[in-house]
């Protein structure tokens, strides 16, 4: 990814911004970039923030910017990814799902079962994933969107029974999981490109897809704007509701998924923080907390500023305590740079 | 400039206020007073400057140039709390009320009688009555009710006792009555005048023309961010106000243009003892091609909520409802639009728009309803949006513009362009003027005329009688959920159709 690029131009669009609506800068570089501010426009802080960080680990650490270190954090942080793919379409329609990491507790021992079971693995792979989208979809999605609970209680409460429920499975042990199709997963390479970074990729191909492209994903962002508003257009909110649910279980039961093929195990407190972390990613990413805004370019930029930053405290040799103190901090500051970037437009 | 219609000195002065915003010039040179004991009107279309100008007034932005004095001393207002003051205070359109408290503390917000911390509730109550009755003539809202329980009208009447307990000698009032039905606008007028009474200045932004007409001692008229204008009360008319607002735009009525003959006898809509709220017997009606029924009524006599339950918003159990011979009384709305039926709320913002995203977003919502996973029609579907911003003169005219940032007028023109672009048949209109200025509801009468005489049909509601006379092929009058007459608009008195609507006449 080429970050650098958009956020240079960004300083001078955000001065270009401050004076719509005036006459517009005619011309194709007016053009240009009006249409690199409107792609770059709601995670600028995230990106400046991304591009300091690489900047300043590059000239400190000359271990960084290196193939086999960048490989490194992508796959780390393939879980990540792929999770915040989930939130994203969750936080356009202006909910948010808790339970995104309990979920990949429940597949991970899930596929632990249908292992045991003796049932062929690509098919258990396919049979987990398709639990998690209609768990999602029917546990969090039916709660929130048919029965009007507030998206915090409901995936608060699935939250904890999904962990109570592996509890009671697992009886809070991690179970070895094994086979060759997993640890293919956990660590193949696919056209040379490490198996986690391919998921990831067809994960954002994916949602980027169906959330630009396709009037469903219309329909996720008038949900999230406007619900009465897309209600009386005839949008069944309800259904886009327990989709956008059942996507986030889908992701969430990828994760672990992937996760199960890294670590070779089952893990009941898999994914105990990633609600949160992905939750901070897309909103890094610019996408709103109150819906109707945002998209998944946005939310690859939150994801790498966290990445890159887990990378840098390790590679700079902090102590363990003081990753949560950084991390923290910095995740503060690019929200806070990112609605100071944004005042401009919000006036008249 | 005209000088104060009252003797003394103006309580509030502007003189020569520009205002930009990043470069954009909202307001340029313009002067305005408040005398005490007057009713100043500030009028004008939509982004004009008006409610920028009295934002000024109340400490929300500072002048880019000009001065602005307060009782004689020229000062700068960094904040409404400077300006309150100085005993200004402004009840802004969005009411700026709690509804989950009472009354009584939204009246004494920011200043509860206490004691100890412990908030006295006897004095609170005392305090907000001697507010409230300053305002409510009829003594209908009790200190200890939530806000929420109250209706817009008492909500508005709230908004101003707040502002006279906090000691308002000046009240700005941003279009106060774009939302209330007859019998409420007539209670405001009446307390505004008693405000004048007292010696108050008053300052409000209005585009009906009736309001300016029955109360304003002064009319300012604002255009693009100039003055346009002056009116003193003997020149205050409504043909003077209209032409100086609209420019050459007077208040004609759109042109009909009849439909076919045998088009007319083709029924859009059929309805059959389709219970209201308060009816006995339930509505029936019909609407047929090439004609414009308008419902008109008071507040709370069923008028928005007909629509409501025709589009299906609310279930019914009893009565019929006919759409091209469809029976749809038990369809979901995504049904109904699929069958030729479209609804214009009347709260454009919070159930028309969806604001953060583009007009293109928001004019193809219905269509797009299905949230189907291939790839959308992106070309045809631009091509459509551009057609259709053409034809209703949506400006600006780029379709990736954000609706937030359109003015009233176009953000009305875009909810309606909706149902053109997806060539619905039946337009189900709640106020589609509601807070419009002059031009821009002349040619959204227009569009609706030009709909119907396409072979379309449509109901259209209006707080605004008269309006509904000039625009309407029939007129249905409710009174209380219950249809009590139909006249034609040709021969039919605004008076008429008032005293129908009041009960006053008993229905034939």
């Amino acid at each position: 990814m080429t970050t650098s690029k958009p956020a240079e131009v960004g300083e001078e669009i955000a001065s270009a911004a401050d004076a719509s609506p005036a006459p517009r800068p005619r011309g194709s570089v007016g053009e240009l970039l009006r249409k690199l501010h409107g792609l770059v426009g709601g995670f600028l802080g995230a990106a400046i923030v991304l591009v300091l960080l690489v900047v300043l680990l590059t000239s400190t650490e000359s271990s960084f910017l290196t193939f086999g270190n960048l490989k490194n954090v992508l796959i780390t942080n393939s879980p990540l990814f792929v999770v915040a793919v989930g939130m994203t379409f969750v936080m356009i329609s202006s909910g948010f799902d808790l339970s995104i990491g309990a979920m990949m507790a429940v597949s991970e021992v899930l596929l632990w079962e249908f292992l045991q079971l003796g049932v062929p693995s690509v098919v258990a792979i396919a049979l987990v994933l398709l639990a998690g989208f209609l768990i999602g979809a029917l546990v969090n999605g039916a709660l929130v969107g048919v029965f009007g609970v507030n998206f915090f209680v409901a995936t608060l409460g699935s939250m904890t029974l999904f962990y109570g429920i592996v509890d009671v499975v697992t009886n809070g042990t991690t179970e070895i999981v094994s086979s060759h199709t997993l640890s293919s997963i956990g660590y193949g390479d696919i056209l040379g490109v490490p198996v986690p970074i391919a998921i990831v990729l067809v994960a954002l191909l994916g949602g980027g897809f169906v959330l630009r492209w396709t009037s469903f994903g219309r329909t996720v962002y008038a949900v999230g704007g406007n619900r009465e508003a897309a209600r009386l257009a005839g949008i069944s909110t309800r259904w886009v509701v327990m989709s956008v649910y059942g996507i986030a279980g889908l992701c969430g039961a990828l994760a672990g998924v992937i996760d199960a093929g890294r670590l070779g195990a089952a893990s009941p407190t898999d994914g105990s923080s990633i609600a949160l972390i992905s939750g901070a990613a897309v909103l890094l990413g610019g996408t709103s907390l109150f819906g109707g805004v945002g998209g998944l370019a946005g939310t690859i930029v939150g994801v790498l500023v966290i990445a890159v930053l887990g990378n840098g405290v390790n590679l700079l040799g902090v102590s363990n305590y003081w990753q949560g103190v950084v991390t923290g901090g910095v995740l503060i500051g690019a929200i806070l740079l990112a609605r100071y970037q944004g005042r401009g437009q919000h006036v008249h | 400039m005209t000088g104060p219609v009252h003797s003394g000195e103006p309580v509030v002065q502007l003189d020569g206020i520009d205002k930009e915003f990043a470069g954009v010039r909202v307001l340029q040179g313009v002067d305005f007073d408040l005398c005490a004991g007057e009713v100043h009107a500030l009028v004008g279309a939509n982004g004009s400057g008006k409610s920028t100008l009295m934002q000024i007034v109340y400490g929300v932005h500072s002048p880019t140039r000009g001065t602005l004095s307060i009782n004689g001393e020229q000062l700068r207002l960094r904040h409404p709390k400077d300006a309150l003051r100085r005993g200004i205070a402004a009840v802004p359109q969005e009411l700026p009320l709690v509804a989950s408290l009472s009354v009584a503390e939204n009246i004494c917000f920011g200043d509860l009688p206490c004691r100890a911390g412990i908030v006295r509730w006897r004095d609170l109550d005392r305090r907000a009555d001697a507010a409230l009755s300053q305002v409510d003539v009829e003594g209908a809202i009790h200190p200890r009710q939530l806000v929420g329980s109250l209706g817009l009208a008492s909500q508005q009447l709230v908004s101003i006792a707040r502002a006279l307990a906090q000691g308002a000698r000046v009240l700005i009032l941003d279009e106060p009555t774009s939302s209330l039905g007859p019998e409420a606008v007539a209670r405001l007028h009446e307390v505004i005048d008693r405000l004048r009474s007292e010696g108050r200045a008053v300052a409000f932004i209005s585009q009906r023309l009736d309001d300016i007409v029955a109360l304003a001692d002064r009319v300012t008229v604002l255009r693009d961010g100039r003055v346009a204008g002056r009116l003193l009360r003997e020149d205050v008319t409504p043909e003077a106000v209209a032409y100086l607002m609209a420019g050459a735009v007077g208040a004609t009525g759109p042109e009909r243009v009849d439909a076919k003959a045998d088009d007319r006898n083709m029924e859009v809509l059929s309805v059959e003892g389709l219970p209201l709220p308060g009816s006995v017997s339930g509505v029936t009606l019909s609407v047929h091609c090439g004609e414009v029924l308008g419902l008109a009524g008071l507040a709370g006599s069923g008028t928005s909520e007909l629509l409501r339950v025709l589009y299906g918003t609310v279930r019914h159990h009893k009565g019929a409802v006919r759409l091209f011979q469809h029976d749809v009384a038990k369809w979901p709305i995504r049904r109904r639009i699929g069958a030729g039926m479209g609804y214009l709320s009347g709260n454009r913002q919070a159930e028309g728009l969806v604001l953060g995203q583009t007009i293109e977003f928001n004019l193809t919502l219905a269509l797009n309803r299905r949230g189907r996973l291939w790839p959308l029609p992106r070309r045809r579907q631009a091509r459509r949006v551009a057609e259709v911003m053409e034809q209703l003169n949506i400006r600006p005219r780029d379709p990736k513009t954000l609706a937030v940032a359109l003015s009233g007028g176009n953000q009305q023109k875009v909810v309606v362009g909706r149902w053109l672009l997806a060539g619905t048949r039946l337009w189900l209109l709640d106020d589609p003027t509601r807070g419009v200025d002059v031009h821009a509801r002349a040619e959204i009468h227009g569009l609706i005329r030009q709909h119907v005489a396409q072979g379309g049909g449509a109901l259209v509601t209006s707080s605004d009688i008269h309006e509904l006379l000039e625009s309407c092929d029939r007129l249905l009058v409710f009174s209380r959920g219950q249809l009590v007459a139909q006249v034609d608009p040709a021969v039919t008195g605004e008076d008429e159709v008032l005293a129908l609507a009041g009960g006053l006449i008993p229905a034939a």
